[in-house]
């Protein structure tokens, strides 16, 4: 039995908001049936995948269709068997396997892997609350403290408390072998005081650390829930695994244990969620399937704005090129309504108490337009979480945390640019001494041999 | 007297005082130079008319080449080098050529002789390859300079544009 610790201060900064949990909460995890089609993305934001499959192939379930040689990115699997149709570009420039699925009543492929970080590597597991980011690569690094995020904190959300309800027993298991896999000594798991249900589960077990934070938002965003875990404050731009900590989202955990036991990632809990929505629910959706499959499967409206994440950091989709991935954990599908007109900022300076970050939003949006980089540098830009609490309290409706995207990108090419440029121009003085230095060396040769020459013939 | 000899005293000292600070803080190289050679392009590819970037850098520091007359560089470089060098930016000048989209050099291989005049011609080391046998370029370090298309015997080298990096935010 574990012990429940509560917490009683909250972060500095963000924002009590309405959870809107309770309507997706009412039924359990629902499946899903089995769709036509999945298009499985060969791109994401941590690398470019390289298909394995060629067209015509017939894939089983479970099959690792797609590899990535990059340390970030992650491999894809089959969620069912079926064919590959095409490997595709959608018209947002997305390279995809399109496959057509076929019932086989043959058993899902299992991995075959001997230590568990390899099978958490050949499962395809990523970051599941958001980043991507390969777990065995964040697992790799030995660290003191193992946290797992339930501190599912977004509007809207519910996918992690479900699978908490449901399947604390295997989330359990799966941070115990993430945390043998890390070598840490403390395993803490930090939720919010209102999943009230999913404790319970939790204290069924033990093993660990239970600690309830305040459900304040981003009280689930990885530097805020160490710094009210632990206290410990990472300085921008620095690492958890710089202070010996790791931090994983409970589908991670779910899904170690999913790998442990051969099982490559292919399916998630998804919140489907929102206005649009006669019955709000978590549902088990097969990666790859296309949000276009969903909207028509729950009978909404073509016109139904569609974000995939929740209220506040959920991107606006178009349903017709999204696809289900490894990080969705969400689809807030709602009716359209009018948006209130963006205004000029008036320097009211509410969203600077709400930043979590301790950033100044106004300022940085100046620096924005047009970019200012060393302005935009001053502020730490780059430290900015894109919660969007600054965008939820501004009076005139500016979308700053997207403007804060946009530019963090921008930055992020000029600097790459700046990086190969000074890689060009060691190689080229790289050159330069090298050509210097074969034609001394010639020199010398042919000098050595005309004085051996005139040597022999003196003699 | 005795304040005539002091104003001497003091100013001599003086004097060999800053005589020697100009050596103990001597900078090697000219800064300046340093300064404009790091906002250039690095691509080495010879259209301002000076064998690389430094020499052009260097060219610039003399007042000897105008701050327009580099293409790959573009519009953000020249109000670069306008900042460095404190005086008003100009348009580029056409004789050195136009700004164009980042761009890096293929080598269609089934084509390709192994005669290792692309390799001799790559002012960054960017080309891997041997006599007679299949030369490739190395893409992270192109920098799409041109230099290898004239020298190839069999014109199979070709520009291809810089792959789109993946977009983290729709656009």
């Amino acid at each position: 039995m574990a012990v429940l610790k509560t917490l009683d201060h909250s972060l500095n900064g963000g924002l009590w908001l309405d959870g809107h949990k309770a309507i997706s909460l009412i039924q359990g995890i629902q499946n899903w049936p089995t769709p036509s089609q999945v298009m499985l993305p060969l791109l994401d934001k941590n690398g470019a995948r390289r298909a394995l499959v060629s067209v015509g192939e017939r894939v089983k379930a479970g099959q690792c269709v797609a590899i990535c040689d990059g340390i970030a990115g992650s491999a894809l699997h089959a969620p069912y068997a079926g064919t590959v149709r095409q490997i595709t570009t959608l018209p947002n420039a997305q390279m995809v396997i399109d496959m057509h699925l076929s019932p086989s009543s043959e058993p899902c492929t299992l991995l075959e892997a001997s230590t568990l970080l390899q099978r958490i590597d050949a499962a395809g597991i990523v970051g599941m609350g958001g980043a991507g980011f390969a777990t065995a690569r964040k697992l790799g690094q030995p660290v003191e403290t193992l946290i797992i995020n339930a501190a599912e904190c977004e509007p809207y959300i519910t996918c992690d408390e479900a699978l908490l309800r449901e399947y604390a027993a295997e989330v359990v298991e799966g941070a115990k072998l993430a945390q043998t896999a890390v070598g840490a000594k403390r395993l803490i798991i930090g939720i919010e005081n209102n999943k009230t249900e999913a404790i319970e589960a939790l204290k069924q077990h033990d093993g660990f650390e239970l600690i309830a934070v305040p459900p304040k938002y981003p009280s689930g965003g990885e530097r805020q829930l160490i710094e009210l875990l632990l206290g410990v404050r990472l300085s921008p731009g620095q690492r958890p695994v710089e202070q010996g900590l790791a931090v994983i989202n409970v589908h991670t955990a779910y899904a170690i244990n999913n790998a442990n036991d051969g099982r490559p990632l292919t399916q998630r809990v998804v919140t489907i969620t929102g206005s649009a929505v006669a019955t709000p629910a978590n549902y088990w959706l097969p990666i790859g399937l296309p949000v276009k499959v969903v909207l028509n499967t729950l009978g909404i409206a073509a016109n139904a704005r569609v974000r995939l994440g929740g209220a506040m950091m959920g991107r606006p989709t178009d349903p017709n090129l999204a696809v289900i991935g490894k990080t969705s954990n969400c689809l807030l599908i709602e009716t359209p309504v009018d948006s209130t007109p963006v205004s000029p900022c008036i320097r009211c300076g509410v969203c600077e108490p709400v930043c979590p970050e301790g950033l100044l939003p106004a300022q940085m949006h100046f620096a924005t337009q047009p970019f200012a980089r060393d302005m935009l540098e001053r502020y730490h830009l780059s430290a900015c979480i894109e919660c969007a609490c600054c965008d939820h309290v501004c009076p005139s409706a500016i979308p700053l945390a997207m403007q804060f995207g946009l530019a963090k990108q921008q930055l992020n090419t000029l600097k790459q640019a700046e990086r190969s440029a000074q890689r060009a121009g060691e190689r080229h003085s790289a050159r330069e001494a090298r050509l210097e230095r074969l034609a001394a060396e010639k020199k010398a040769r042919m000098e050595a041999k005309k004085a051996a020459l005139k040597k022999r013939t003196a003699k | 007297m005795i304040a005539i000899l002091f104003a001497l005293v003091l100013g001599l000292g003086l004097t060999w005082l800053l005589n020697q600070a100009t050596r103990w803080f001597a900078v090697d190289g000219d800064p300046i130079v340093e300064q404009l050679d790091a906002v250039l392009p690095q691509t080495q590819c010879g259209q301002c008319n000076y064998p690389g970037c430094r020499p052009y850098a260097e060219a610039i520091a003399k007042g000897e080449a105008g701050i327009n007359q580099c293409p790959p560089g573009g519009e953000a470089g020249i109000q670069a080098l306008a900042d460095i060098m404190g005086v008003e930016p100009e348009p580029l000048n056409p004789e050195n050529g136009t700004e164009t989209p980042a761009v890096v050099a293929l080598i269609i291989e089934e084509d390709c002789i192994g005669c290792t005049k692309c390799i001799q011609a790559c002012p960054v080391d960017a080309i891997m390859g041997a006599a007679k046998h299949m030369h490739t370029v190395i893409e992270p370090a192109c920098t799409g300079c041109e230099l290898c298309i004239a020298p190839c015997p069999v014109d199979c080298i070709e520009l291809i544009p810089v792959s789109k990096r993946v977009a983290l935010w729709p656009s």
